[in-house]
């Protein structure tokens, strides 16, 4: 309801006699104003200005749909008005020297005897290309069109190659959206990107040309700069079309790597930027490279920048985990605090070479800890701890119990089992071809279970023997049984140097026969006798221990007896070398016991050959390790035991750090067996993580926008150009207030290439608002179900035109009893519309049938259920029945109607008693002097709900004979009536 | 009854004959009247009263009918420009010839009648 207008004005236009004028100004830029009426007016007659009568025709106003039922009636208003073109100044000329688009025409409604203070502006305009001038008749009729016809300008601006020099071919010229409220996930336009091209062949690090397979002087690329590739940053001083030179490798840090052909090369650059939309922005956030979460560091936020955007420091990229899963050993770090285990490092420490940790009664307990902080290497699927184990000798009362720190006991070591014992015999293949001092068939004896090393070099293990010599000598007896005679004699011999390095023990055997009368004095030490002494009435035969580090001499005393013999017939020194095998071990151990006696000939204490000192030693060599075991009752294999943390890990890297894992050897069967741990770490197997780049940036939004008021103010202002003055504060404050009840708040987009207008409307249809011009005012109401009555016309009162009224009822194939309102789209993916609320009238459905427009009714700036509820409801009560329009002549009384306001209306002839209605469409039909034309206002109201009484009662006068007795059945009949017109019964 | 007469500046044009009765002298107030649907008459009076007088003549004589061409033609240029008129009783009032044909009929020889529309503008 139009509140403007004068009361004076008012009460000159609502007589039944009235004398009403029509004033126009057109304001041009240069020329100033004109002031045209159809008739002379003037100060004279209580106006500022003297008005020409130049004005032929004033027409008629209406909207610029067409369609007065429309609900979203258009927003244009428009007329054409006729004007005389003559005179010594035609007014045609004005527009030869001002510009149409900013002529500005305030068309104002006004009555004989009022003042200037009385004049109403019915709107404001401009002027609408064509001009057309027809010089036969000297008229010229303009088409005037109000404000909205300003609008039709994009919401947003471009992203344009002037601003943006180095953006993505692709996005120059792309819209920029204009973000309200919370739109949700939305997509960067490409403002700064660096360019790309691919290797053309594999490269070194040391390549220095790197070629490629696109034209570089297609793409831009400058003559200097920086290239990334994978993880390698590369300067380079020069480029050809298809190569860059003079590059230096491993810039900026990064490492030189060598890179097939085909990878990608992008230039450094330190500024990708990407942006989003027109605000103001308050909050970016969740930024996402393809659907990943960025990396953070790599990229800094300017919500506050317009328009917002990203900036990331290098080529954006995310990181993904593989669909294939790698697999990682976790070694232990250190020693825990109560190991007991001998050699606990050989557990873990994968520079040791020895067979392993060993755990066993004495030593129960091996305690080994992952100090490490461990990176995250991505999403793991599965933990194991491994233990690698072997015992020497099998048990089955005894176990090795496994402990984690924070776990406890988890379980036990596998013990073999029978089927790991081996019952045959085991020899080693002797018949080999290497070398042996004594030249002859001989066998090494072993003991335990084979050995099989890779390590050549090694010495035996305890007793083995042959690593001195004796140093041949004439002494009697040696070598070949003889005799000494040593009456009161000394007979002195040195039979050995001090130990070489690596003797650990000695031993002297000696065998004798001592003849004739007296004891036999043997003498074993060093120059000074006697260390060892040794005193035979008879044969002897025994074994002398020696020290170390002095050389050997025997002296030999026969006592008492002249000429008395001694024979010696054996005397071997038996040496023992460096105990303990260095060997790597790869299968089952072994150790040898063959001991060696002292090199020479003959046998050596064991009746065995004698052999060299290093026998063994050439064993090892290449070519002779073949080993067959036969005979042993020791387990013969490593035993793998896994245990699964996965769930106690819970996916966490950092679990692992401070890890303790105990072995502990428990004798509760007192069965005393050796295990060694040969190998004990986390297994983990992962999905890693891939690192990928790409410039599909996307990030969520939050806009300072929120409310439909507000949007299109800013639409209005910012967008359009629109005084900020024309628009009509009291109706946006009411509406918004109205809104803010409703909790209603958009949500969305506005795309950057739609024009405000359609911005506008789209706005209006979310929130069930219109937004129209009136009295040269842009207002903005809310529309709903049962508005306010401002007015009551009674057709007996004259407030109506005679037989002016058309009644028509909305076609079934327009309403919609079933609504489902799509709303929450996805600004940033293909999934559309991601929620629907149902609203439903039942007894339309009962009576009409399912009616359903789904197209109708999506909704992209709702994400609120709530709101999406609440409007669905609207457009139910609205959309829900066929409606009832109402269209009839009124005079200027009702004026100061506006589109929206309720009325009453009353027309006995038609039915109507105080009908409700809702007041679509106002169309000025001028009157004047020129043509005697009556001023009318041709009203389009709506009855929301269809009334079938109303229909009765016409039908009830004019045709009761088609009156159906059935409810559905009238229906089905009206359907066929759909906009007859009424009016003509 | 004086002969009408019309004058613009030095021109003038003096009839030698009296205008023929019944005399016609139409006033209109242009308003627009509507009815309503309550059979009342809705009026606007849109401000414009139009006043018209239709001089008739009868066997004016050739210099009469000559001179009046020579007005239509030269000095009114039809409804070009306006001019004074002494009507039969010596009122003067601002007129504009508003005929949009010339058409005097030779009713006897060298006898000529027909009518000028002219409408008061001042």
């Amino acid at each position: 309801m139009i509140s403007t207008m004068t009361a004076a004005l008012q009460a000159a236009l609502s007589g039944d006699s009235r004398r009403p004028r029509q004033l126009l100004e057109i304001h041009f830029p240069a020329s100033g104003i004109i002031y045209l009426s159809d008739q002379p007016m003037g100060v004279a007659d209580g106006l500022d200005h003297d008005y020409l009568p130049l004005v032929e025709d004033w027409g008629s106003l209406s909207f610029s749909t067409g369609d007065s039922k429309a609900r979203d009636n258009g927003l244009i208003r428009q007329c054409s008005i006729t004007f005389w073109n003559g005179g010594t100044t035609p007014l045609s000329d004005h527009f030869i020297a001002n510009p149409v688009e900013a002529t500005e025409v305030l068309h104002y409604q006004w009555a004989m005897g009022l003042t200037e203070a009385d004049k109403f502006l019915i709107d404001r305009f401009r002027i609408a290309d064509p001009i057309a001038f027809d010089e036969a008749s000297r008229l010229l009729t303009l088409d005037l069109v109000s404000l909205p016809y300003l609008w039709d300008v994009p919401v947003g601006n471009r992203l344009l190659q002037a601003d943006w020099p180095y953006a993505d071919p692709a996005d120059i010229g792309a819209a920029i959206p204009v973000a309200l409220g919370s739109p949700g996930r939305i997509k960067g336009l490409k403002a700064r990107v660096a360019k790309g091209c691919t290797l053309a062949s594999s490269v070194l690090t040391t390549t220095t040309t790197l070629d490629v397979q696109e034209d570089l002087d297609t793409l831009g690329l400058p003559p200097s700069g920086a290239l990334q590739i994978v993880s390698e940053i590369v300067n380079y001083t020069g480029r050809t079309a298809h190569s860059f030179t003079g590059c230096t490798r491993g810039s900026a840090g990064s490492e030189a790597a060598q890179h097939l052909r085909g990878t990608e090369l992008v230039e450094h650059i330190s500024d990708h930027t990407f942006v989003f939309c027109e605000g103001p922005v308050s909050v970016v956030t969740s930024v996402q490279v393809k659907g990943y979460p960025a990396p953070d560091g790599i990229y800094t936020v300017d919500a506050a920048a317009n328009p917002a955007r990203v900036v990331f420091s290098e080529q954006p990229y995310y990181e993904r985990f593989s669909a294939g899963s790698r697999f990682y050993e976790m070694q232990f770090d250190s020693t825990g605090a109560g190991n007991t285990a001998l050699w606990p490092t050989y557990a873990y420490d994968e520079d040791e070479t020895a067979t392993g940790a060993l755990i066993s009664y004495e030593y129960p307990a091996l305690v080994i800890t992952q100090t490490d902080t461990n990176t995250d290497q991505g999403q793991i699927r599965k933990v194991y701890l491994s233990v690698a184990a072997f015992t020497v000798g099998w048990y089955a009362v005894d176990r090795v119990n496994v402990e984690v720190s924070g776990l406890g006991v988890i379980g036990q070591l596998t013990r073999p089992d029978s089927a790991d014992q081996v019952g045959i015999d085991g020899e080693v293949d002797v018949d080999h071809g290497h070398l042996h001092s004594t030249g002859a068939a001989h066998y090494h004896s072993y003991t335990g279970p084979s050995i099989s090393t890779n390590n050549a070099s090694h010495a035996h293990s305890s007793s083995l023997s042959g690593v001195e010599s004796i140093i041949p000598g004439t002494i009697d007896g040696y070598g070949a049984p003889t005799h000494i005679y040593a009456y009161n004699v000394d007979v002195t011999k040195l039979i050995v140097a001090a130990s070489p390095a690596g003797t650990v023990s000695r031993q002297l055997s000696i065998k004798g026969s001592n003849q004739g009368v007296g004891d036999v004095t043997i003498y074993v030490g060093g120059t000074v006798f006697p260390v060892y002494q040794i005193t035979y009435a008879g044969s002897f035969d025994t074994t002398i221990n020696c020290a170390l580090g002095y050389d050997i001499y025997i002296k030999v005393r026969k006592a008492g007896v002249v000429n008395g013999n001694c024979y010696i017939e054996r005397l071997n020194m038996i040496c023992t070398a460096s105990a303990g095998i260095d060997a790597n071990v790869t299968g089952v151990q072994a150790s040898v016991t063959n001991p060696g006696s002292v090199a020479g000939q003959g046998a050596d204490n064991n009746d065995d050959p004698i052999k060299a000192y290093d026998d063994v030693h050439d064993l090892a060599e290449a070519g002779n390790r073949s080993l067959l075991i036969n005979a042993t009752d020791n387990p013969s294999r490593t035993i793998v035991d896994l245990f699964d943390l996965t769930p106690a890990v819970n996916f966490d890297w950092l679990w692992f750090t401070g890890r303790t894992v105990t072995l502990r050897y428990v004798n509760t069967g007192d069965e005393n067996k050796d295990v060694y741990i040969l190998h004990a770490h986390f297994q983990i197997e992962f999905a890693p993580k891939e690192i990928v780049y790409s410039d599909d940036i996307s990030a969520e939004i939050v806009a300072a926008r929120t409310t439909p008021a507000e949007s299109i103010e800013f639409l209005l202002t910012a967008k359009a150009g629109t005084a900020g003055e024309l628009l009509d504060d009291a109706s946006f404050s009411a509406t918004a207030a109205s809104h803010s009840a409703l909790n209603y708040q958009l949500d969305g987009l506005l795309p950057g290439d739609v024009t405000v207008r359609e911005a506008i409307k789209n706005i209006c249809r979310q929130t069930h608002s219109r937004l129209f011009t009136s009295a040269g005012l842009v207002r903005l109401v809310e529309k709903t179900i049962t508005p306010p009555i401002t007015k009551a016309l009674i057709a007996a009162d004259g407030d109506l035109q005679l037989r002016s009224i058309t009644i028509n009822k909305q076609p079934l194939t327009e309403i919609s009893n079933r609504i489902d309102l799509a709303y929450d789209y996805d600004q940033y993916g293909d999934a559309g519309y991601k929620a629907t609320v149902r609203a439903e009238n039942a007894d339309s459905v009962s009576n009409y049938g399912l009616r359903y427009l789904p197209d109708n009714y999506q909704f992209d700036l709702i994400r609120d259920a709530d709101m999406a509820a609440k409007v669905a409801a609207y457009y139910l009560a609205v959309d829900g029945q066929p409606a009832t329009w109402y269209t009839f002549n009124a005079y200027l009384p009702q004026l100061t109607l506006e589109p929206e306001d309720g009325i009453q209306l009353t027309a006995n002839f038609h039915g109507l008693t105080a009908t409700p209605l809702v007041v679509r469409c106002l169309e000025r039909r001028f009157g004047s002097g020129k043509n005697g034309q009556i001023n009318l206002i041709t009203i389009t109201a709506e009855k929301h709900n269809y009334d079938e009484a109303d229909i009765f009662s016409v039908y009830a006068a004019f045709a009761p004979e088609i009156l159906p007795t059935e409810v559905g059945d009238v229906v089905n009949e009206l359907d066929h009536l759909a906009n007859i017109d009424l009016s003509i019964l | 009854m004086a002969a009408p007469k019309f004058v613009q500046g030095e021109s003038v044009l003096q009839f030698s004959k009296g205008l023929r009765y019944p005399l016609s002298k139409p006033i209109e107030r242009r308003q627009a009247l509507d009815r309503d649907a309550g059979g009342g008459l809705q009026v606007e009076d849109l401000g414009v009263t139009i006043r018209r007088r239709t001089l008739s003549f009868t066997n004016l004589p050739l210099a009469d009918y000559t001179a009046s061409i020579n007005w239509y033609e030269n000095v009114a240029q039809g409804a070009l420009n306006q001019f004074t008129y002494h009507d039969e009783n010596g009122d003067t009032m601002q007129v504009l010839w508003t005929s949009s044909v010339y058409d005097f009929q030779e009713t006897a020889y060298q006898k000529f009648s027909g009518t000028i529309e002219i409408e008061v503008v001042g």
